[in-house]
C-alpha cells in the first residue's frame, strides 16, 4: 500500500470540510482528525493535523506572577502545549511525568531547545504559586500559564481541542474539568503539526523529540 | 510484586440458589495506585473479574487514607471529562477493568500521603459478594504511564 497519495487526498478533503464546517462541528469530532499513519509517513509517532495549525497568539501568568507571551517566549523552539489542571487525578501528571523524564535523558543541545508549556483550565483553584509547585513534581524548567479563561479557551479553539468543562462539586468542595489528553507540539517553524494523545510511551517521545527539533516540514 | 490479592466471603451468595447456576465468583487483581502529588487526589486503579454466572455491582469502597472514594469515568474522544459512576457492574463471565485514561477510584482528601513504593489499604464492598479487601501497590506516575501506554495500545493503533 502506497499511503501518501491517499493521505495527501485525505488531507485535502479534511481541511476544506473544517473549513466549511468550522465551527459547528463538535471539537472533539475535529481532534480527532489528526491521524497516526499521517505521522508515520514522517516518521513520527504522534498523530499528524490533515493541516498545519499556527501557534497561538496569547499572553497569560507565569508562575513568577508574570505576564507571559506564548508566541514571542517560545518563537523558535518545539514546544509541547498542553491544557490540564493541576488536581487531574491522572492524564496531566502522567503527560507531565513522562516528558519530564523523557526530555531530561536528551543530549543538552536538544534540551535546550524544547520548551514544555502547561496552561492550567482550572484557574480558579491554579494560583501562579501552586502550579510552580505541582511542575515542580515534574521538572522546574516546565513553564506553567493561568489567567482568563476567555483567553485560554480561544487558544484551546485555535488549535481543536475540545473546550474545558468543568464538572459538579463533590461532597468535599472539589471538582474535575474535563479537558484535552493531548499535547500538542509545534516545531521551529512555530506551527503544529502533531499531536500526542494521552498513552504515549516515553520510548515515543524519546523518538521523536530529537526529530522534532530538526523537522522541516518541507511538503506541508 | 504484589499484584493480586483477594477473595473473602465470595461463595456467601452461591448458596442462594437451587439451580445449578454459580452466582457472581469474585476475584480483584493489578490493582496499584499513583503516587499522588497532593493530599487532594489519588487515584487507584485495579480490575474486578466475575467468573460467576450472575452479575454483580460494585456498591462502594473504602479506605482509611482518605475522607472519600468515588469511581469515575473519562468520556469522550481524547479528552477526558470525568463522570462519576455508581453501582458499577461486573457482568456474569466478565469484567469490570480500571485503568489510567478511563474508569478509575478517585481518593479525596488524604489524610496521609502515600509515596512510591507504599501501599493503599481499600475495602470494595459489592452487592453480593460482600467486602473484598485489596491492598495496591503506589507507583510513580512514570510506571503508571508506561502501564497506560500498553493498555491503550490497542485502541490507538
Amino acid at each position: 500500500m502506497n499511503p501518501t497519495p491517499i493521505y495527501k487526498q485525505l488531507a485535502v478533503a479534511l481541511t476544506v470540510s473544517i473549513m466549511v464546517s468550522g465551527a459547528c462541528q463538535p471539537r472533539a469530532q475535529q481532534e480527532s482528525d489528526a491521524s497516526d499513519e499521517g505521522a508515520a509517513a514522517y516518521g513520527l509517532r504522534g498523530s499528524l493535523y490533515p493541516a498545519a495549525l499556527a501557534k497561538p497568539e496569547f499572553v497569560l501568568t507565569d508562575t513568577q506572577g508574570q505576564p507571559f507571551d506564548f508566541r514571542r517566549e517560545t518563537n523558535g523552539y518545539v514546544t509541547l502545549l498542553y491544557f490540564g489542571y493541576t488536581h487531574c487525578p491522572d492524564v496531566c501528571p502522567i503527560q507531565m511525568a513522562t516528558l519530564g523524564a523523557v526530555i531530561r535523558q536528551l543530549p543538552p543541545d536538544i534540551q535546550e531547545r524544547i520548551k514544555v508549556v502547561f496552561v492550567t483550565t482550572d484557574p480558579a483553584r491554579d494560583t501562579p504559586e501552586r502550579l510552580k509547585a505541582w511542575l515542580h513534581n515534574f521538572d522546574d524548567a516546565f513553564i506553567g500559564l493561568t489567567g482568563d479563561t476567555a483567553v485560554t479557551n480561544a487558544a484551546q479553539r485555535a488549535l481543536l481541542l475540545p473546550l474545558p468543562q468543568v464538572g459538579p462539586t463533590d461532597s468535599t468542595g472539589g471538582y474535575e474539568v474535563g479537558h484535552a489528553a493531548a499535547v500538542v507540539a509545534f516545531t521551529p517553524d512555530d506551527s503544529a503539526h502533531v499531536r500526542y494523545p494521552f498513552g504515549v510511551r516515553q520510548a515515543d517521545w524519546a523518538h521523536d523529540l530529537p526529530q522534532l527539533v530538526e523537522m522541516q516540514w518541507s511538503d506541508r | 510484586m504484589v499484584r493480586s490479592l483477594i477473595l473473602a466471603g465470595v461463595f456467601a451468595v452461591a448458596a442462594c440458589g437451587s439451580p445449578p447456576q454459580r452466582g457472581p465468583t469474585i476475584s480483584v487483581a493489578d490493582a496499584y495506585a499513583a503516587e499522588p502529588v497532593s493530599s487532594e487526589v489519588a487515584a487507584v486503579y485495579l480490575t474486578i473479574e466475575n467468573t460467576g454466572d450472575q452479575p454483580d455491582t460494585l456498591v462502594s469502597v473504602e479506605t482509611a487514607i482518605a475522607a472519600k472514594v468515588d469511581l469515575h469515568r473519562m468520556a469522550g474522544m481524547g479528552a477526558s471529562q470525568m463522570r462519576a459512576v455508581h453501582n458499577a457492574e461486573i457482568p456474569a463471565h466478565g469484567q469490570l477493568r480500571l485503568r489510567p485514561g478511563g474508569l478509575h477510584l478517585m481518593l479525596m482528601d488524604l489524610t496521609t500521603l502515600p509515596h512510591a513504593g507504599d501501599t493503599i489499604d481499600l475495602t470494595l464492598e459489592l452487592r453480593h459478594a460482600g467486602t473484598i479487601p485489596v491492598r495496591a501497590p503506589v507507583l510513580s506516575y512514570l510506571e503508571v504511564g508506561e502501564r497506560a501506554a500498553v493498555g491503550s495500545d490497542q485502541q490507538r493503533r
